[in-house]
């Protein structure tokens, strides 16, 4: 697997896009998180699991914070395996738990419109999400 | 439900404790019940984590053939991309063919000079032609035609001139005949056209037209005016007749007007046979 540029700061959670494992920027002091790409990491507990810890102790510093504009999630999937469907779940679980405690949270989802599946599987995830807010989007078509 | 508290029914010994054995009593019962409470939460958390070890090991087990999905369409789509690439590229040679096969039938059929038929091409059409005439019980007329002494042209003038004239010679040509005649060279300076659906009599009046022109016309070379005569022969067919046959008969009547002087159309009266 080859090594990903990635820094972690107070501020700054950046993980480079590999062939196998998304972009993830999470800027916590924008508060916006962002992953983008394919997602099929060989040990998909060994990525995501830093991030989610990560998320957990941001959250729950926001929870006491209770910051008036909402925290934003951005989701730009092109492909994703069943590993990293649970941890995509995850972080909804842990973004909807943040809501339900008063901590405002925006999801958007963006979707190739020629992919119907990502469309689906967006549209899927909307469904447990009840505090925090999810948004679909179509992609604008990329310039040729 | 009877409560363990109610006082003993009769027949049964009184106790000034009953109270306090129902209590007991209940107490004993409840315990009972709390383990049934506690095998059952037990059973509970072993049914889930039975479940969720299969879903792990569903989850690994998915990831494993997604893995394999993905990069069998990778290799596909890789695969389409070449396919589409070599398509087009096929496409190109087809197209560079087809223009090519074009040219070579347009250089096979059309003469380079006289922009009338080729000999091959000439003989093709008057074939069919021949035999549409026939289906139809209608008669076709062919003329064969030489430009009178013009190895005598090429001679004094050279072969550049002699071009010319036969250049002219083939716009003259075309531009007697009517729509749906067929010209084409036949050699040399030897024509053959063929005038389907013609009877003789206009067929004849056509040839002499040519004559006429070519012995009016003029053909500019190098300063000079450069002027030719035709012979036609002329045979009409009823349509039953084979085309060579057709065709050596209107080459005798133009060796015939070659004999008689040049420079005029001869008919070959004579029927087929």
């Amino acid at each position: 697997m080859p090594t990903a540029f990635a820094y972690e700061s107070m501020d700054t959670l950046f993980l480079q896009r590999t062939e196998r494992s998304p972009l993830l920027e999470f800027d916590f002091v924008g508060r916006r998180l962002r992953i983008e790409g394919e997602s099929y990491p060989e040990d998909a507990a060994a990525f995501f699991g830093p991030v989610l810890k990560s998320l957990e102790s941001y959250l729950s510093e926001l929870s006491v914070q209770r910051p008036s504009s909402p925290l934003r999630l951005e989701l730009r999937m092109a492909y994703f395996n069943s590993s990293s469907a649970k941890a995509l779940m995850n972080i909804f679980q842990m973004l909807e738990s943040a809501a339900r405690q008063g901590v405002p949270v925006e999801v958007h989802w963006y979707y190739d419109p020629e992919d119907e599946t990502m469309q689906e599987f967006g549209e899927d995830f909307s469904e447990d999400l009840e505090y925090a807010r999810f948004n679909l989007h179509e992609l604008e078509a990329q310039p040729s | 439900m009877s409560s363990e508290l109610d006082p003993p029914q009769a027949g049964e010994a009184y106790s000034l404790y009953f109270q306090e054995e129902a209590v007991i009593r209940q107490a004993e019962t409840m315990i009972g019940k709390l383990d049934e409470v506690s095998d059952g939460v037990r059973t509970l958390a072993d049914a889930y984590r039975l479940g969720y070890r299969e879903t792990a090991r569903l989850v690994r087990i998915s990831d494993r053939m997604q893995l394999d999905l993905h990069e069998a369409n990778r290799t596909l789509t890789a695969q389409a991309e070449d396919l589409k690439r070599l398509n087009g590229t096929l496409r190109k040679e087809i197209e560079r063919r087809e223009q090519l096969e074009q040219e070579l039938r347009r250089i096979a059929s059309v003469d380079e000079l006289t922009g009338t038929h080729t000999r091959r091409h000439l003989l093709e059409l008057a074939e069919h032609e021949q035999r549409r005439s026939a289906r139809h019980g209608k008669g076709l007329v062919v003329l064969m035609m030489d430009l009178d002494h013009f190895k005598r042209i090429n001679d004094r003038f050279g072969h550049a001139a002699g071009d010319q004239l036969l250049r002219d010679f083939g716009a003259l040509l075309r531009s007697s005949l009517r729509k749906g005649d067929i010209a084409g060279r036949f050699g040399g300076e030897e024509f053959l056209a063929v005038l389907p659906e013609t009877d003789l009599d206009t067929a004849e009046a056509i040839a002499n037209r040519l004559c006429d022109r070519v012995r009016e016309g003029r053909t500019q070379w190098t300063g000079q005016f450069l002027s030719v005569t035709v012979s036609i022969g002329l045979a009409g067919t009823d349509g039953d007749e084979p085309l060579d046959r057709a065709i050596s008969r209107a080459d005798q009547a133009l060796y015939e007007a070659k004999s008689a002087g040049r420079d005029r159309v001869l008919v070959a009266r004579s029927g087929p046979g």
